[in-house]
């Protein structure tokens, strides 16, 4: 297995650990919160919105402008 | 070392004498946000990108001010955005509209070359009406749903800190940080065979806009729990430091 397909396998592995939190937070009783109301956590606050929106727009900045 | 504690026990003025009082950390500078916000701006910046750095390092000054205020009962109130969801009608009309717009925002702004003035000028527009709406407060007011589960929590923060090391181990074994790798690819030497068309401009764009109403969106479920503390806050100790 080469170094490229690791790294990739890793992005992978991740992506997909995204979708099983999702899926098992919809089990009833489940620890894990949705991804949405732990954003929404995190965004409680000024502070946080500014954060997680910073961190979205910096996102679109470095695809796109100068 | 229990004999050193018993020993400063027995002699609690020597002890005082020697120990030198840490000074503080300010509690804006703690907030594990900011450290993430400064170190993703050091590594942009060394990345030859010191534009897109600086703006990092503004955010994560701003989120270490805004923390503080938070802390202190100073900060300025918020004011949600939106009144409350009224009648299904008016709110599917909106969101029609707002599809429609950013179908032909990336429609349009695809068609531009990255790293052109105009797409600056269009993603910066988005970006800052975003912030600015953020800023103001939650999209609605907050509907008061249920404490979170702060051990399920630390799991989604962990896998945000995991994705963000193995960027970081992708950077670190390119051959510079200016030079993309093929075996090491990051996000980006990986995007920019689809950012090289229209169609994957467009594509990515679109997930782009998706994904900030998706944040804004998240506001509207706001967890009210006792705790205001950051979900990344990092108390530094006598312990840890």
């Amino acid at each position: 297995m080469t170094w490229h397909e690791i790294t990739i396998a890793g992005y992978a592995s991740l992506a997909l650990t995204v979708v099983a939190f999702q899926v098992a937070s919809r089990k009833p009783d489940s620890r894990i919160p949705p991804l949405r109301t732990t954003l929404g956590r995190v965004m409680a606050t000024r502070s946080g919105r500014v954060a997680v929106l910073a961190a979205w727009a910096w996102l679109g900045l470095h695809f796109f402008a100068l | 070392m229990p004999g050193l504690s018993r020993w400063r026990a027995a002699h609690p003025t020597t002890a005082s004498r020697t120990a030198r009082p840490r000074p503080p950390l300010p509690p804006g500078v703690r907030d594990g946000r900011v450290i993430v916000l400064a170190l993703a701006g050091f590594f942009d910046g060394v990345s030859d990108n010191w534009l897109h750095g600086l703006v990092l390092w503004t955010a994560a000054s701003v989120v270490g001010w805004e923390a503080a205020q938070e802390r202190l009962g100073v900060a300025a109130p918020e004011r949600p955005l939106l009144p409350p969801p009224g009648p299904g009608r008016r709110s599917r009309t909106t969101s029609a509209l707002l599809v429609v717009t950013a179908l032909l925002f990336a429609a349009t702004v695809g068609s531009w070359h990255r790293y052109t003035w105009p797409m600056t000028a269009a993603v910066v527009l988005v970006a800052v009406a975003g912030l600015a709406v953020g800023w103001r407060g939650p999209l609605t007011a907050p509907t008061g749903a249920p404490t979170l589960d702060r051990v399920g929590s630390r799991l989604w923060v962990g896998l945000a800190v995991a994705a963000g090391l193995w960027e970081l181990f992708a950077l670190s074994q390119q051959p510079s940080f200016t030079q993309g790798s093929y075996a090491h690819p990051t996000v980006s030497v990986l995007m920019d065979s689809v950012l090289s068309t229209h169609a994957g401009r467009s594509l990515v764009l679109l997930g782009w806009l998706a994904l900030g109403w998706f944040l804004l969106d998240a506001t509207r479920v706001t967890p009210r729990s006792r705790s205001r503390t950051p979900l990344l806050q990092v108390e530094v100790t006598d312990d840890l430091a």
